[in-house]
């Protein structure tokens, strides 16, 4: 399964600021009832934050995300959205989705290192490392985890052609 | 646009072969996103499937769904009504990276509002997988001042050799399906046909219906209009390019 992989994608102080907004106290985390949308047992939220989604700006922190996104160079953004899985006791893999069914690009941005990770169709595991860049097919089946060692797990995902 | 009686017709025309008689579940993308209309046509296309269809559909994407497709898109300027916003300006391959292929691809009633119609015609062409179908209902008489541009028969039989599509059908017809006329799909233009089907007295506006299957995975060329074909060119440069 076609993926890579770049390690400190943003420079330190473009990576911190959003880092300090994404894992500060102030920043409004919305609650959502279900991980996946079919398959789950219900029982596994999340919090997230939307972005951009149906073709405009949905936050009005999309500033902050504004040096990473231009630094995929998208074309045009399909969906712009901050994931807050909470730890777990034992580590949890949600329900593999797919976050469109047409072929496009998903940048997921690692905020914070912990040993939750994302599971791609093959089984290969894609540990969350602080400013690390997954870029996937997004329209590939994909699975989060959460994490065991860290309050939360964090990640920006961009969905764009 | 509106997914109309007359679209609905020409779905239920290559409707068997689309879904393999029931045996496949083909993908459709639209340019355009559609605004379902059809009640009638879509009546007549359940009984033909011996199914009264789900109650209640209220989007072009159900409507496919239910009569068997697995997966539909359209592609507009916005992501309303399940479309996603791609310039079709643009070569969708080359600036998107969109190389998604679809059994159907239907350019109903947006190409002409499209200002490129090279990318246009070239999108769909892409976007149709070999064996795959492409349906166009655009506007041909009248229309005044609708979009950027009409269409005359005589595009697609020339469109259909210079890519060896199959043409399977050339109509003119009105989009509530009540006249429906099928042309021979002659290479040659035909002045005669505001006359023979006394176009001046139709109530809606006629369009022109073409419905052509892709036969092999060959890269877009333009057509040059028949008129001016063959011995027509003295360049061989030019004529070279042209069946």
């Amino acid at each position: 399964m076609d993926y890579k992989i770049e390690d400190n994608f943003l420079d330190k102080d473009t990576f911190k600021f959003i880092e300090d907004q994404l894992m500060g106290t102030q920043f409004p985390w919305y609650f959502q009832p279900g991980v996946v949308e079919e398959g789950d047992d219900g029982l596994w939220t999340y919090l997230a934050h939307q972005f951009f989604a149906e073709n405009r700006q949905q936050s009005n922190y999309m500033q902050v995300l504004q040096p990473f996104i231009d630094m995929l160079k998208p074309r045009a953004l399909i969906r712009v959205k901050a994931n807050c899985y909470p730890r777990s006791e034992t580590s949890h893999q949600h329900n593999f989705h797919i976050d469109c069914d047409y072929t496009h690009n998903l940048a997921l941005l690692s905020i914070n290192t912990c040993n939750g990770f994302t599971v791609l169709e093959d089984g290969t595991k894609i540990e969350s490392k602080r400013n690390r860049l997954l870029l996937i097919d997004g329209s590939t089946k994909h699975a989060s985890t959460t994490c065991t060692d860290a309050q939360i797990r964090v990640n920006v995902g961009v969905n764009f052609f | 646009m509106s997914f109309t009686n007359l679209m609905t017709i020409a779905l239920d025309s290559i409707l068997d072969e689309v879904t393999c008689n029931g045996k496949c579940t083909p993908t459709v993308v639209e340019l355009g996103n559609q605004r379902l209309k059809n009640n009638k046509s879509r009546a007549k296309m359940y009984n033909k499937l011996q199914t009264t269809g789900t109650p209640g559909l209220s989007t072009t994407k159900e409507f496919f769904l239910d009569i068997g497709f697995r997966k539909y898109l359209a592609i507009d300027v916005n992501t309303e009504m399940d479309a996603v916003a791609l310039d079709l300006n643009m070569d969708l391959e080359k600036h998107y990276g969109f190389k998604d292929k679809f059994d159907l691809v239907t350019n109903n009633g947006t190409g002409e509002h499209v200002f490129n119609q090279y990318m246009v015609f070239r999108n769909v062409h892409n976007l149709c997988q070999v064996k795959g179908f492409m349906i166009h209902i655009l506007p041909f008489y009248r229309w005044v001042d609708h979009g950027f541009y009409n269409f005359q028969p005589n595009l697609f039989p020339c469109l259909a050799l210079q890519n060896n599509y199959k043409l399977h059908g050339l109509w003119i017809g009105t989009s509530d399906g009540h006249q429906i006329e099928k042309l021979s799909g002659k290479l040659s233009r035909d002045k005669g046909y505001r006359n023979q089907y006394n176009l001046d007295s139709w109530e809606r506006d006629p369009m022109i219906v073409a419905i052509m299957q892709k036969k092999e995975n060959n890269e877009f060329s333009p057509p040059q209009q028949h008129l001016y074909n063959n011995e027509n060119i003295a360049s061989a440069e030019i004529s070279n390019r042209y069946k």
